[in-house]
C-alpha cells in the first residue's frame, strides 16, 4: 500500500453541479494540496471520504479500505479538520478535548498539552470567546493529539494571521516527520502549499486538471513571451493557453511536454524568452482558461 | 549509527531570494561544506528533518539532497543516513567554480552585447572584485 | 426604515401566513367560547413565538445588524423598524385572523360574537409579542459573566417564559397584574429597540469577556467519548429539571398553595416541562447541541447506526424515563392535566419527539424544521380536542409510538449517510441568542 488515498471515477450529483468522475492518488508520506477555484468540489470531495453524503459512483480507498464498508475503521486512523466544526457547545476548550480524547487508543496527552501550550489554548478558555483562528488550532490540536495516520484539512488556513499559519504547516511537517503520516489539505494560500505540499492536485468544476509533484507540475509550465509576424494567430491548445496579445507579442501559458521553445519556434515564434512560475501564476492561468472556454 | 548531528543552520531560506527553494537549500549545504563547516563524514539530518526546521516541503529537501548526492557532495547509506562526502569539500569547491565560471561567462556576454570592449569588461570586473 | 420593513415582509411573509391560517383556526377551534385557560395560553405562545422576534432573532444570527447599520438610515429608524415588524405588525395580523376565526364560529354556532374573548385574545397576542421582543434585548448571545450580567439575564428569561405560566385575564387580580406588565415591557421594549441594534451591530463575543486565565495548559483526563458526553448532557438536562421544578414550585408558593413536596406535587409542578412547549425546550437543550456539531459527530470513528439511534433517543429517553417513573409512583394518587392522562401524554410526546428529529438532522437548525417540529409537537394536544369522541386502546398507543420511534432511527440513520444537508455549517451564530445550544456545558 503505497498511496495513503485513492479516489477512483468519483461521481456526486448535485442540482446544480457535478462533481467528477474524479480520480485523485493521495501517496502515503505525502503532504498533498488539494487546490482548486472556490465551488470546485474540494469540499464535497473531502466529505465524501467521510461519509457526509453518499457518492453516486465510483469508489473511494482510505489505506487500502473501502470508504463505505470500513466507515468506523477509516474514522479511527483518519483526522478531520476544517473551520465549520463546531465545538461551541462544549463550552470550554477542556471539556471538548476530553470528549473527544475518548475515542481514540492513540492519544498522546504529553503532544496535546504541548500542542495547548503551543496554541495558545487553556483548557478553560470558554470556545464560545476564542478567536476564529484559536478555534481552528483546535480543531487541528484535537485532531494531531489523536496521531492519526491520515490527516485531512479542509481550508485550515482561512482566517489565521501569518504567524499561526506558519506555526500550522511546521506541525504538519512535524507530523510527516516519520514518513508514515499522510496530510491532504486543502487551500487557498497557494504559495504555502507551494512552499510546504510535496503533491498538488488541482481541480475545476468537479474534476482534476492535474495532479502531480509539487516541483514536476510547477516545473513542467513556463510563461512564454514571444514576438510572432505569422498570418495564422496561436491558438489554444493542449499545453497552451495565451493570456495576452498585443499585435504581434504574445503571453502564453506553456506545458513544456507538449508545447515548448522548440514548438513554439516551429511555429514561427520569435525572442521567445521562458519564466518560470508560482504556483499561484499557474493557478490564475489554468482557472482563467476555464473561464474563456 | 553516525551520531545525530547538531542543529544544521543553513542561510535563511525564503521564496524572495533568487533561486527557487531547491537550490537555496542546495547553495546553502554547499557553502557549508565548501567553507569547512560541514567536515567530510559529518552526519546530515534526514531529509524529514529538515524540512521540518527549514519549513519547506520534504520534497525540496528531498530533491536538493538528491543534486547533492548526483554532484558526489553528500552520500546515503541505506539505514544509517546522509553524509558529507570526503571529497565534498572539493567537490563543492568544484561546484562552486563551475557556476562562477557560467555566471563569468553570462556577464562577459551581456557586457560584450552591451557594446562593451574585451578591456573594458576586465576592467569593470577588476572594480567590481576591489570594490567588494 | 420602509424598505427596512418591506424586507422583511417579503422574507417571513410566508411564515406569517402558515402563522396566521392557524391562529384563526385554532382560535376558532378552541379559545373562541371559552376564557383564556393555561392550555390556550401556551398554544397562544407558540405562535406568536414564531411570529414574533423570533423572526429578527434567526435574522440577526445571519448577521441582520451589522448589515443594516451600514444602510443610510438611523439607527432610530432601524429601531423603530425591528419594533414594527416583530410587535405591531403581526400584532395586528394575529388579531384579524383571529377575529375571522371567531366570526366564522359565531356565524356557525348562531350565537353572539364574543367579544370580551376577543379583546383578550388580542390583549395576550399583542402583550407577549411585545414582551419578547423586550426580552430578546436582554439575551445577549453568550452566557453572562458577572452578577449584574446574570440578574439582566434572568429577568429577560422570566419575562419571556414567565408569561405562559400566569395567563392573562380580565376578571382576577393577578391576570390584571400580568396584562398590566405586558403592557410596560411592550412599550418599554419600543424605547430600548435602539439600544438593541446597537448592542447588536457592536457586539463580539471576546470583547464580551475578554477575561483569559493564560497558563493552564492541563491536558484533560478522565474518561471521555459518548459516556461523557452522555453524563455532560444529563447533567445538563437534570439542572433544566431542577430549576424548572423549583421555579414552578416558587410559583405555586406564590399562589397561596402550601408546599408538601409530594410526589404528587413534585409531578404537577414538572408537568409543563412535558407539555408541547416544554417538550421543544427538551428538544432544544438536548438534540439542538448535537445537531450544531453534527459534522464534527460524523468525522468521529461512530458508525452512522448508532449515531441515529442515539439522535432519536436523546430528547426521547428523558420524556418516557419521567412517564415510566410516574406510572410507578402513581400508584396511590391519580393525576389530572389540561391536556390527557399523563403516561399516554408522555408516550405521545416522546413520538413526536421522535419524528421530528429526522427533520431536524435532514435541515439542520433552520426556522422550516425547527417549525415543523414545533407543530409536530403540538399535534398530541389538537388531536383529543379535534377527535374526541375516538378512543384509542393504551395497548395501540404504546405500538404506534415504538413503531415511529424505530422508523424515525431507521430514516435518520439514512438521512446521516445519504444526505449531505445535515452537514452544512450552520448559520454562524453571530449576534443572537439561540438558547441553550450555544453554552450548554458552559460552566
Amino acid at each position: 500500500m503505497n498511496n495513503a488515498i485513492e479516489i477512483r471515477g468519483l461521481v456526486k450529483n448535485y442540482p446544480a453541479f457535478k462533481l467528477g468522475p474524479l480520480d485523485l492518488t493521495v501517496p502515503r508520506g505525502a503532504i498533498y494540496g488539494l487546490i482548486g477555484p472556490n465551488g470546485a468540489g474540494k469540499t464535497t470531495a473531502i466529505d465524501l471520504i467521510f461519509g457526509m453524503g453518499k457518492t453516486d459512483g465510483g469508489e473511494i480507498r482510505v489505506l487500502g479500505l473501502n470508504h463505505q464498508r470500513a466507515e468506523v475503521q477509516i474514522k479511527q486512523r483518519a483526522a478531520y479538520v476544517s473551520p465549520d466544526l463546531n465545538f461551541m457547545v462544549w463550552g470550554k476548550v477542556g471539556k471538548a478535548i476530553r470528549f473527544v480524547r475518548g475515542f481514540y487508543p492513540n492519544w498522546d496527552d504529553a503532544y496535546c498539552a504541548t500542542l495547548m501550550k503551543a496554541f495558545g489554548l487553556s483548557d478553560t478558555d470558554k470556545i464560545a470567546t476564542l478567536s476564529f483562528g484559536a478555534k481552528m488550532k483546535l480543531s487541528l490540536l484535537l485532531a494531531l493529539a489523536r496521531r492519526p495516520e491520515i490527516l485531512i484539512l479542509d481550508e485550515p488556513t482561512t482566517g489565521l494571521d501569518p504567524v499561526s499559519k506558519q506555526q500550522v504547516f511546521a506541525e504538519l511537517l512535524k507530523a510527516v516527520e516519520d514518513g508514515e503520516r499522510t496530510v491532504l489539505i486543502s487551500s487557498h494560500s497557494l504559495s504555502d502549499i507551494e512552499r510546504f505540499a510535496d503533491h498538488v492536485g488541482m481541480i475545476k468544476n468537479g474534476k482534476l486538471l492535474l495532479e502531480g509533484r509539487m516541483d514536476e507540475v510547477v516545473d513542467r509550465f513556463r510563461m512564454a513571451e514571444f514576438f510572432s509576424e505569422n498570418k495564422t494567430p496561436f491558438h489554444n491548445r493542449d499545453g497552451f493557453i495565451v493570456l495576452k496579445r498585443n499585435e504581434n507579442r504574445w503571453h502564453a501559458l506553456v506545458d513544456q511536454k507538449t508545447s515548448g521553445q522548440d514548438w513554439l519556434q516551429t511555429r514561427g515564434a520569435e525572442n521567445i524568452s521562458l519564466t518560470r512560475l508560482t504556483l499561484e501564476d499557474l493557478f490564475v492561468a489554468l482557472v482563467k482558461e476555464e473561464e474563456v472556454k | 549509527m553516525a551520531p545525530a548531528n547538531k542543529k544544521l543552520i543553513l542561510g535563511p531560506i525564503s521564496p524572495a531570494a533568487p533561486g527557487t527553494l531547491y537550490q537555496q537549500i542546495v547553495d546553502g549545504l554547499k557553502r557549508e561544506v565548501s567553507e569547512g563547516r560541514l567536515k567530510p563524514g559529518a552526519s546530515l539530518p534526514s531529509f524529514r528533518q529538515l524540512a521540518e526546521d527549514l519549513l519547506v516541503s520534504v520534497i525540496t529537501v528531498k530533491r536538493a539532497y538528491e543534486e547533492l548526492e548526483r554532484e558526489g557532495i553528500i552520500y546515503r547509506r541505506q539505514g544509517l543516513g546522509t553524509f558529507v562526502a570526503d571529497l565534498g569539500h572539493d567537490r563543492s569547491r568544484e561546484a562552486k567554480l563551475n557556476v562562477a565560471q557560467e555566471l563569468f561567462r553570462e556577464a562577459a556576454q551581456e557586457a560584450a552585447e552591451a557594446g562593451l570592449k574585451q578591456s573594458e569588461i576586465l576592467e569593470l570586473a577588476q572594480k567590481i572584485i576591489k570594490g567588494k | 426604515m420602509n424598505r427596512i420593513i418591506f424586507n422583511h415582509l417579503k422574507r417571513w411573509g410566508w411564515l406569517w401566513i402558515i402563522i396566521n391560517v392557524a391562529n384563526g383556526c385554532l382560535v376558532g377551534a378552541m379559545v373562541g367560547n371559552e376564557s383564556m385557560s393555561k392550555a390556550s395560553a401556551v398554544t397562544m405562545f407558540s405562535f406568536v413565538m414564531w411570529a414574533g422576534a423570533m423572526q429578527l432573532n434567526f435574522d440577526l444570527q445571519r448577521g441582520l445588524s451589522r448589515v443594516q447599520t451600514t444602510l443610510p438610515v438611523t439607527t432610530r429608524q432601524i429601531g423603530a423598524a425591528w419594533w414594527i415588524v416583530s410587535v405591531a405588525l403581526p400584532a395586528i395580523l394575529l388579531m384579524a385572523t383571529a377575529a375571522t376565526g371567531m366570526l366564522l364560529r359565531s356565524l356557525h354556532t348562531h350565537k353572539e360574537f364574543p367579544w370580551e374573548n376577543f379583546a383578550l385574545t388580542a390583549f395576550t397576542s399583542t402583550i407577549y409579542l411585545g414582551t419578547m421582543f423586550f426580552s430578546f434585548v436582554g439575551l445577549i448571545p453568550v452566557f453572562p459573566q458577572n452578577l449584574a450580567g446574570w440578574l439582566r439575564y434572568s429577568f429577560s428569561m422570566i419575562c419571556m417564559f414567565g408569561m405562559i405560566f400566569v395567563p392573562p385575564n380580565f376578571s382576577t387580580t393577578e391576570g390584571i397584574s400580568v396584562m398590566l406588565v405586558g403592557v410596560v415591557l411592550t412599550l418599554a421594549g419600543w424605547f430600548r429597540a435602539e439600544h438593541f441594534v446597537v448592542q447588536r451591530a457592536t457586539f463580539r463575543p471576546g470583547i464580551q469577556l475578554g477575561k483569559r486565565t493564560p497558563g493552564q495548559y492541563r491536558a484533560p483526563s478522565g474518561f471521555g467519548g459518548m459516556p461523557y458526553l452522555i453524563q455532560v448532557l444529563f447533567l445538563q438536562f437534570t439542572r433544566f429539571a431542577v430549576i424548572f421544578t423549583t421555579m414552578m414550585l416558587l410559583l405555586q408558593l406564590f399562589q397561596g398553595k402550601t408546599l408538601t413536596f409530594s410526589p404528587k406535587q413534585m409531578f404537577e409542578a414538572a408537568f409543563p416541562a412535558f407539555s408541547s412547549f416544554g417538550v421543544f425546550f427538551i428538544f432544544m437543550t438536548l438534540l439542538a447541541p448535537m445537531v450544531l456539531q453534527l459534522r464534527q459527530l460524523r468525522t468521529l470513528p461512530i458508525s452512522a447506526s448508532a449515531l441515529a439511534i442515539f439522535l432519536v433517543l436523546l430528547p426521547v429517553a428523558p420524556v418516557l424515563v419521567v412517564g415510566i417513573a410516574y406510572q410507578v409512583a402513581s400508584g396511590n394518587f391519580s393525576m389530572h392535566s389540561d391536556f390527557m392522562p399523563f403516561p399516554t401524554n408522555c408516550l405521545t410526546f416522546a413520538t413526536t419527539l421522535a419524528l421530528s428529529v429526522p427533520f431536524i438532522v435532514w435541515r439542520g437548525l433552520r426556522v422550516e424544521s425547527l417549525v415543523v417540529s414545533m407543530f409536530l409537537m403540538m399535534a398530541p394536544q389538537l388531536g383529543p380536542v379535534l377527535f374526541r369522541s375516538l378512543v384509542i386502546p393504551h395497548s395501540v398507543i404504546t405500538l404506534i409510538a415504538l413503531a415511529c420511534i424505530v422508523l424515525a432511527i431507521e430514516i435518520t440513520r439514512r438521512l446521516l449517510k445519504s444526505s449531505s444537508h445535515a452537514y452544512r455549517p450552520p448559520p454562524v451564530n453571530m449576534n443572537a441568542w439561540s438558547g441553550w445550544s450555544n453554552f450548554s456545558g458552559g460552566r
